[in-house]
């Protein structure tokens, strides 16, 4: 049978997430999560071909959000395009309700949204560096020699995390360094990182706000049981991660997508899977913004233009 | 004699019409860019206010291309801003430039003006008697372009946040500054300036009410769009009225001690922030949780808040809002601004914002 | 009757000299530092210096151990202004308690200090015992500090021992082993001797930073002028055989007086090393051992 859905696309700095939500009862059909590799067209490419192949589904509307949701929506033919605080709040309140607190730790960005009464109300996003994301624990995991996925278990069987330190992650991977050098175990250092991790991101992007329960982890970071078990040290409260904590901000788009009405112009993102697709850019010299105008171009020809900051090209008046 | 002084706000008009109309050559240092930070932060240091860092790169922008004379207006305690100048003397002693400095006083007292009577005594020497003759005229000159210039920001605030297209609004916008600082005579400028205001308040609106915002925060922050990374642009282009108190004109009125109504206001801000801070920490510290609490009260939709990073008074102002904001249930956007790769994440922050906003007033999400 | 003052605030001569007069009139007990360090995430800290965050946590920490908070506005000292978190410190830390434990918010008191002259200093301690105790102050209990000497006219006439290191920073830096990154035991284990402002009189130091004044822009912090006169003092009066500068990350005092002293040891054209130490609490103790380090063996001439 063929199902009527609404999708969502996340392009994060590290990976694009993609969700097919059914639209009676906004349930999630089908989810991926596909690492960039600095390389977001070809990603989205090869999420919606495993779209295509994974059901029968007629695509009511699509929505973006994530940092690549400008470029996402030019490729994929939408309108709808939100910011990841708002998704990933809506995602968050779909699953639980009554949540009042989202902590967010993704590839390079990390945020602290605040719910109360089903309605956000405030929210921080980290800054000046110093919080420590998802790309941190990717380098360093390639550094010790372990899989990022165990680090969580690593980290767990830990009875004495290292203290690390570092005012930027630069820093912090000296200090590493040197912990390694004088023998303490890689299992203490992990879990050292991990509680860096927290602490960090509840000195700075969490600071100031009134944390209560109940409290949702998403982004890539909430699979790190490791990260699960410091948060829960350092907030003293029980803190939960869905099984969809990868997603949420593609399931977020899903859903607002959904409350979006009826599409402006049906759906043409597989045309994407058909057809050549290339982004260029130049630098407008016009004026003192120099800004780096972005042109995607389908089979050679321009389809539409972004980035320009007075708008003389993407309005269609060069 | 070439003199110059720094591009912020509408400081920069009123100078350069007082230049202008007294007939001394001036260069306008270029707009604020990426060049003018570079140097600013490579003669100073991370801890450093980022209003000083571009100061320090336009001047010396300005003096790279001729200029021999800096106008700079002087402040005072407690704040860094009252040392501004004498760390981009040392700074630009250090460099070898040869300069001379003229201040402006900031607070009209004693002192300034002794140290302003030191200054001028050998400046005056290379004016003309025609210049000299030509200031009192300059000066009114300067102060009613500076003036049409912040109006013509403030139609420009209100029109963004429900224009149609709102990037008309900004083309009307320059064209307008343009046409005000060309003009060369009293009635010139009057014609150009009212010209101006038509234009924009001519372009077609959706008929969506706007959010309404205070901005607040360190003064040449929240005046300098290239500071503040144009947040007042960005906040209209997503439906945001901006108001703010703090326009170059307003601390000209104040320093000056003479309009008793802009003093009583500033008292009973003070008495207002007295829950929270019982003592003036300096600059507009008070000021700015006063302002966000006035806005609370007053019905606006949220506060956003500016401040360059490290700045004392501000990063103060900045804890005592986060509880004026659970206090008295206003969103409250706070940035420590220093460095410009933060544009996207401004975005994304506005953009959450007025989601925040707009499920507030409309309770849903 | 438990008063407490956070210890960095003790660094200051003055607060020394306040509690002595408030110790001879009644019965106290002084605690500085808490027993535990307080680990609630209180307000956003914002990117205030370690000092700051350092003193407001300590207060909060420090109240369930005494009858009295006291924190003092530190507007003025010795005539010369502070900087403007000092204005702001008794207000943080209420805001704070109001958040962590409103029950004990009476015990806070705060009190607006602008000494400039002895008159002005009797008269803050005396409203303070009068508060305390409900006494009077007694003239004859104050304690007369012995004056101290000034030390401008000594040029040439004493020297430091060989080893000696001039260290510059806020007091509360200097005195404080967990905020100067352990500086002053480090300079010791290599075998140097320490001198600080502490042991030069304040009028001295301000009479030297005149020297980089100039109308209406005298440099108004107390701090600045203290550092600047020092500077002064050990290049032209009493040779040290180096100098180390001690900065909080984000302070923003020093930000503008490193630039100033940089500047100024430039055009002095001077013989002696003088080295900027910025540190905090993310700084790591290789971090400063070595750069130590390297600056004992260009002074020790390896």
């Amino acid at each position: 049978m063929v199902y009527n859905v609404y999708l969502g696309v996340d392009v994060g700095s590290v990976t694009v997430k993609i969700v097919v939500m059914e639209s009676t009862k906004s349930t999630i059909l089908h989810s991926l999560y596909i690492r960039t590799h600095g390389n977001p067209i070809q990603a989205i490419r090869q999420g919606l071909a495993e779209v295509k192949q994974s059901g029968d589904y007629a695509i009511l509307s699509a929505a973006t959000t994530g940092s690549g949701r400008m470029l996402a929506a030019k490729l994929i033919g939408t309108e709808l395009v939100k910011n990841e605080i708002t998704t990933h709040t809506l995602a968050a309140l779909a699953i639980t309700p009554d949540v009042q607190t989202i902590f967010e730790i993704g590839g390079q960005d990390s945020k602290i949204i605040i719910v109360r009464n089903g309605l956000p109300i405030d929210f921080a996003m980290n800054t000046i560096c110093a919080a420590g994301t998802g790309s941190f624990l990717d380098q360093q995991s390639g550094r010790l020699g372990v899989k990022v996925e165990d680090m969580g278990e690593m980290a767990l069987m830990s009875q004495n995390p290292a203290t690390i330190s570092g005012r930027c992650t630069v820093f912090a991977e000296t200090d590493m360094i040197h912990k390694q050098q004088i023998g303490i175990s890689r299992n203490d250092i992990i879990a050292g990182l991990c509680k860096s991790l927290v602490r960090n991101y509840l000195a700075t992007v969490a600071r100031g706000k009134q944390i209560l329960v109940p409290i949702f982890f998403q982004g890539g970071v909430a699979a790190n049981k490791g990260i699960v078990r410091e948060f829960e040290k350092q907030v003293k409260h029980p803190v939960q991660v869905s099984e969809h904590y990868a997603v949420t901000g593609a399931y977020g788009a899903a859903i607002y997508a959904g409350k979006s009405g009826p599409a402006q112009n049906p759906f043409t993102g597989f045309d994407l899977l058909e057809n050549d697709y290339q982004i260029n850019t130049f630098t407008c010299k016009k004026c003192e913004e120099e800004c780096t105008v972005l042109k995607l171009m389908r089979e050679g020809v321009l389809v539409s233009f972004w980035n320009d900051r007075c708008g003389k090209y993407s309005s269609g008046q060069p | 004699m070439v003199i110059t002084f720094p591009h912020l706000g509408s400081m920069y008009v009123f100078c350069k019409a007082i230049a202008e109309t007294a007939g001394i050559p001036y260069i306008l240092p270029p707009a604020t860019s990426d060049r003018t930070r570079e140097i600013g932060e490579f003669y100073t240091n991370e801890s450093v206010c980022l209003p000083l860092k571009i100061i320090l790169g336009n001047f010396i922008e300005a003096l790279d291309a001729g200029a021999d004379t800096i106008v700079m207006v002087g402040s005072g305690p407690p704040c860094r801003l009252g040392l501004y100048d004498r760390t981009i003397k040392i700074i630009l002693d250090e460099q070898g430039y040869n300069y001379r400095w003229l201040t402006i006083p900031g607070i009209f007292n004693f002192q300034a003006f002794l140290q302003n009577h030191d200054e001028t005594k050998e400046l005056k020497k290379e004016l003309s008697p025609l210049n000299i003759a030509k200031f009192p005229g300059a000066i009114f000159m300067g102060w009613r372009k500076m003036r049409w210039c912040e109006h013509l920001e403030q139609s420009a605030a209100r029109k963004r946040a429900v224009a149609k297209q709102p990037l008309l609004v900004d083309q009307a916008y320059n064209r307008g500054m343009t046409a005000i600082d060309e003009a060369k005579s009293l009635r010139a400028l009057s014609k150009n300036g009212k010209q101006a205001v038509r234009e924009i308040e001519a372009i077609d609106e959706t008929g969506i009410a706007p959010l309404r915002v205070v901005m607040v925060g360190e003064v040449y922050t929240v005046m300098e769009p290239t500071i503040n990374l144009n947040i007042e642009k960005r906040l209209g282009y997503n439906g945001v009225e901006i108001h703010r108190s703090s326009y170059f004109s307003t601390h000209i009125r104040r320093g000056s001690r003479l309009d008793r109504t802009i003093i009583r206001q500033r008292n009973e801000l003070m008495k207002l922030a007295d829950p929270y801070l019982k003592y003036d920490v300096g600059a507009e510290c008070n000021f700015s949780v006063a302002e966000a609490i006035q806005a609370a009260q007053q019905g606006y939709d949220g506060v956003v808040h500016v401040y360059p990073f490290s700045c004392m008074p501000e990063t103060n102002a900045a804890t005592v809002l986060s509880t004026v904001s659970t206090d008295y249930e206003i969103p409250v956007l706070g940035f420590a601004l220093d460095r410009k790769d933060m544009g996207l994440r401004i975005d994304t922050q506005i953009e959450a914002f007025v989601d925040i906003m707009k499920m507030k007033k409309n309770r849903e999400l | 009757m438990r008063i407490g003052i956070p210890e960095e605030l003790m660094a200051f001569k003055w607060m020394q000299w306040l509690t002595k007069q408030l110790s001879v009139h009644g019965e106290i007990e002084w605690v500085h530092r808490p027993s535990a360090a307080n680990n609630t995430i209180m307000l956003s800290e914002g990117d205030a210096c370690q000092p700051f965050k350092s003193m407001v946590r300590s207060g909060v920490a420090l109240l369930g151990q005494v009858d009295v908070l006291l924190v003092p506005r530190l507007v003025k000292l010795d005539g010369q202004l502070m900087c403007p978190n000092f204005r702001a410190l008794p207000d943080i830390i209420r805001l704070n308690i109001n958040k962590v434990c409103p029950d004990q918010k009476n015990k806070l008191i705060d009190i607006t200090i602008e000494t400039s002259s002895d008159k002005e200093s009797k008269a803050l301690a005396s409203s303070l015992i009068q508060k305390f105790f409900n006494k009077t102050l007694q003239p004859n209990l104050v304690n007369q500090e012995p004056i101290q000497e000034s030390v401008l006219s000594s040029v040439g006439k004493e020297k430091f021992s060989a080893k000696t290191i001039a260290l510059l920073g806020h007091p509360y830096l200097l005195e404080n082993s967990r905020l100067n990154m352990g500086i002053i035991r480090q300079l010791k284990a290599y075998g140097y001797q320490v001198t600080t402002p502490k042991d030069l009189p304040f009028s001295d130091l301000d009479e030297l930073a005149k020297k980089s004044d100039y109308y209406a822009k005298n440099n108004y912090w107390r701090s600045s002028r203290e550092t600047l006169g020092a500077f002064y003092y050990y290049t032209t009066i009493k040779k040290p055989a180096g100098i180390i500068y001690l900065i909080s990350f984000n302070c923003g005092v020093d930000a503008l007086m490193r630039i100033e002293l940089m500047g100024l040891h430039k055009k002095l054209d001077l013989d002696m090393p003088f080295m900027v130490l910025v540190g905090d609490e993310h700084t790591q103790q290789e971090h400063t051992a070595t750069r130590l380090e390297a600056y004992l063996d260009i002074i020790d001439g390896i």
